[in-house]
């Protein structure tokens, strides 16, 4: 299920929320793991298996691993047993199809694709118990000893499917005991309504305009280019970020803090900063999990390079099975490991609008090698950014300027502190706020209605 | 605080009524601007759980039923008029009141082609006639958002007119559409067909290529059967400022029998539809597989002439004009009749086809299967 279908919206969430606040606090945690099981379920109910040996199979780990509490070879073996079945799910299910495509390319080689759908949600969730697996064997957090509660964990509706990923000692304590405040549930909804602004409004509106430049790529104009894949970062950014932010607010109204996800990366002054900014549960996922463990930067400079051409890869590559997305991570590490040890001097003394420019520039080129699976529609695509061979401008970047120029506009601004800067500056005028709300929230489910257009992205996660 | 809760209370509210509303809307609906039935009860089954379609269904129902859906529709169409876009869901908003449709890409036309070529040399003895009036994406070009992609009509049509077998007549309406154009209003503004003017301009055409004594618009007794026409193309944006089209017939003095599937009229239109919002349909009485469209007393330069006509909706306001020139026309929808067009051909002693569909359609209507 999408946070954006009617069905979503005026059907699951109502009801959910009924159950949820009307029953007693033990038994929350029960309505929370029927529902996200529907939730799960919605659409393509045979991989509700995966999430359950996922949950299975972490479960005991941590339980094992609390047992053998003295002996660490045997939670050594416990930890990669999780880490192997997780990692195995994800190579079967999400990775599988890529590999064996690409070992037919050898002549004399042909195995037949099994085109295994994509579980949804499958890199989240499977981030998710790993975490919670290397927590309890780093004695970071205690197993949890309530299947029930470990379940609802891994399997809570609301960042299921897009995340922010959330470890399980960021929401242990909540979910045994949390406590539901009007204040607290109220923030949430207006949270998941701008949250639904972002996606429906934004993203999908600018999206449109992202489609159009992949119809005529070949064809494109340098202005049009260019023009495509700020599109595309408006795009990719209100679709995730407010998908995020749907998952943070529902989380809210549930009682869960759940870790924010985004912080306003395209005011970022230098592509590290971006990632500090970008997809930070991931981020710091792989940060955690693999870059320090391998010695992030403390072994000396060779090593270091190794380490974060490791961690960019990866990251990379999580975000889709195809090969796009690992010269993608590639791309950041190079311009990561320039960034720290070749320009860092260099970048001290530039000027801070300088740093933006050429910050938003990387970023932007970064985006069309995410978005354009294909090498050789990509090549077509950058070579109109880098040459003229498409003319410099064209009728096309006028007619894009004038059909989108309010949704850019807006999207610019929202992509900075505005509204946070609002709420500090604007003292009262209560009522205004709520009924710009309300406006928004109307419009927001109208063009949902409008629902010829309303594809989601993370399928491919 | 107190805001805040009035606000809270108000959507929830809102959200109940819209979904109490949608579960207690009536099973079966007809979306009037639409055009078309809502979607259907989904059927729960074990299959349609599992692959997808149930869940499917489940949002389409509810989609098609919540409450005031046209109205917010346009709101939409409001909200996107005033952040300035000349494009809404796939539709240009052009000058002078214009709705036009956004064209297809790489479109491919070599399935009509294919299949007129080889009914053509399968009935050697027939005169075959190919019309393909492009769309007012094309014709009305000058009309379109400065920088909109406008397709490739002009190529395609001089494509289909280069890869036709060389006994093959091809009407070239384009030149005298484009003529038409600066006089007439030749298009609908809110629907995708051309107007009766628009189809005069290339009955014009083919009366010239035929040999025809070519009339005049005087010729005719004109009628405006209703100025309140909002077409297809209108539904698609749903603006409330739409101005509506109106919908004009001929008549040319030549007293014809219609024998529609079950019944006999004397006429080739339909005024039911007149008061329904699918008002085109007024010609031809919309979706017939077969129609037979015979001269009361024959006239001396059409005698012993029968046409075939294989066509897309474009020609429901073209073959009145026909009447004049044939003793019998028979009027196939191809996507309907199953028993193909040679058949007909024998069995009636067809002595002149004409294959008539849009550009915009042409490359996808599910009837040119049925041609040959």
């Amino acid at each position: 299920m999408v946070f954006s279908s009617i069905f979503f919206l005026f059907f699951f969430l109502p009801a959910f929320f009924l159950c949820y606040y009307l029953v007693p606090g033990k038994a929350k945690n029960v309505i929370l793991l029927l529902a996200s099981i529907i939730f799960y379920a919605w659409g393509e109910p045979k991989y509700v298996i995966l999430l359950v040996i996922s949950s299975v199979v972490d479960y005991i780990n941590g339980r094992m691993m609390e047992k053998f509490d003295g002996n660490d070879r045997v939670r050594k073996i416990f930890l990669i047993v999780s880490v192997v079945i997780n990692l195995s799910l994800l190579g079967i299910f999400k990775y599988s199809g890529l590999f064996i495509d690409t070992i037919d390319f050898i002549p004399g080689i042909s195995i037949n694709n099994p085109n295994l759908p994509l579980p949804i949600g499958i890199s989240f969730f499977t981030f998710q118990t790993m975490s919670y697996s290397i927590d309890v064997y780093r004695r970071e957090v205690k197993a949890e000893h309530n299947f029930l509660n470990y379940m609802t964990y891994v399997s809570m509706f609301p960042q299921l499917i897009a995340g922010p990923i959330v470890r399980y000692k960021d929401v242990s304590a909540e979910l045994s005991c949390r406590k539901i405040t009007f204040d607290l549930a109220s923030d949430g909804f207006i949270r998941f309504g701008m949250g639904l602004f972002k996606k429906v409004i934004i993203a999908n509106g600018i999206g449109l305009l992202w489609d159009n430049c992949l119809e005529n790529v070949g064809s494109l104009s340098f202005a049009s280019a260019w023009l495509g894949a700020v599109a595309f970062a408006f795009k990719i950014y209100f679709d995730f970020s407010g998908y995020s932010d749907m998952a943070i607010g529902l989380g809210k109204m549930m009682g869960f803090k759940y870790p924010e996800n985004f912080n306003y990366p395209y005011i970022a002054d230098s592509v590290t900063d971006f990632w500090r900014r970008w997809h930070i549960t991931l981020s710091s996922w792989f940060k955690s999990y693999v870059y320090i463990p391998l010695g992030g930067s403390r072994k000396g400079t060779a090593r270091t390079v190794l380490n974060l051409i490791i961690v960019w890869g990866l990251t990379g590559f999580w975000h889709g099975a195809s090969w796009n997305y690992l010269l993608w991570g590639a791309f950041f590490a190079a311009v990561l490991i320039l960034e720290k040890f070749v320009f860092a001097k260099i970048i001290e003394k530039t000027p801070s609008v300088v740093r933006h420019i050429v910050t938003i520039f990387l970023i932007l080129v970064s985006w069309v090698i995410f978005a354009v699976e294909d090498f050789s529609s990509m090549g077509f695509y950058l070579k109109s950014m880098f040459t003229f061979t498409g003319g410099i401008c064209d009728g096309f970047f006028w007619y894009s300027l004038r059909n989108y120029g309010v949704i850019l506009i807006a999207a610019t601004l929202l992509s900075g502190p505005l509204y946070p800067e609002l709420r500090k500056r604007v003292k009262g005028v209560y009522w205004a706020k709520c009924i710009v709300f309300a406006v928004l929230f109307v419009i927001s489910v109208v063009f949902l209605l409008k629902n010829t257009y309303n594809p989601f992205l993370y399928f491919r996660f | 605080m107190k805001a805040k809760k009035v606000m809270l209370i108000v959507i929830a509210a809102m959200i109940a009524v819209c979904s109490v509303w949608t579960l207690f809307a009536p099973k079966d609906l007809f979306l009037d601007k639409e055009n078309r039935p809502a979607a259907s009860a989904p059927k729960p089954s074990v299959q349609a759980l599992f692959d997808g379609t149930l869940t499917e269904d489940i949002e389409d129902y509810l989609i098609d039923r919540f409450p005031a859906r046209e109205n917010l529709m346009s709101i939409y169409a409001v909200i996107c008029k005033a952040m300035g876009k000349t494009e809404v869901n796939g539709v240009y908003l052009c000058d002078d009141g214009y709705y036009i449709e956004e064209p297809g890409r790489d479109k491919d036309y070599g399935k009509l082609v294919n299949a007129v070529n080889a009914l053509e040399e399968a009935n050697p003895d027939v005169h075959f006639m190919v019309m393909t009036p492009p769309t007012a994406v094309t014709v009305l070009a000058d009309k379109l958002p400065d920088g909109a992609y406008a397709g490739s009509q002009r190529e395609d049509y001089q494509k289909i007119r280069a890869s036709l077998n060389e006994d093959i007549a091809f009407i070239d309406c384009l030149p005298a559409l484009e003529d038409a154009a600066s006089a007439y209003q030749v298009y609908y503004r809110t629907d995708h067909h051309w107007t009766t003017y628009g189809a005069f301009a290339a009955y014009l055409e083919l009366c010239r290529e035929e040999g025809f004594e070519v009339p005049g618009i005087s010729d005719y007794n004109l009628e405006d059967v209703t100025d309140s026409f909002l077409g297809t193309v209108d539904a698609k944006v749903s603006d409330p400022s739409a101005d509506p089209d109106t919908i004009t017939t001929i008549d040319n003095n030549v007293p014809v029998t219609v024998e529609f599937p079950g019944h006999s009229e004397e006429t080739l239109y339909n005024s039911k539809y007149l008061t329904e919002r699918d008002k085109y349909s007024f010609f031809l009485d919309n979706i017939n597989d077969r129609i037979v469209i015979t001269q009361q007393e024959p006239l001396p330069s059409a005698k012993g002439k029968t046409l075939l006509v294989i066509k897309d909706s474009y020609a429901n306001c073209f073959v009145p004009f026909l009447t004049a020139n044939y003793e019998k026309i028979i009027v196939l929808d191809t996507r309907y009749y199953m028993y193909g067009a040679s058949s007909v051909i024998e069995a009636e002693g067809v002595t002149d086809c004409l294959v008539l569909y849009n550009l915009n359609t042409a490359d996808t209507d599910t009837g040119i299967a049925g041609i040959y």
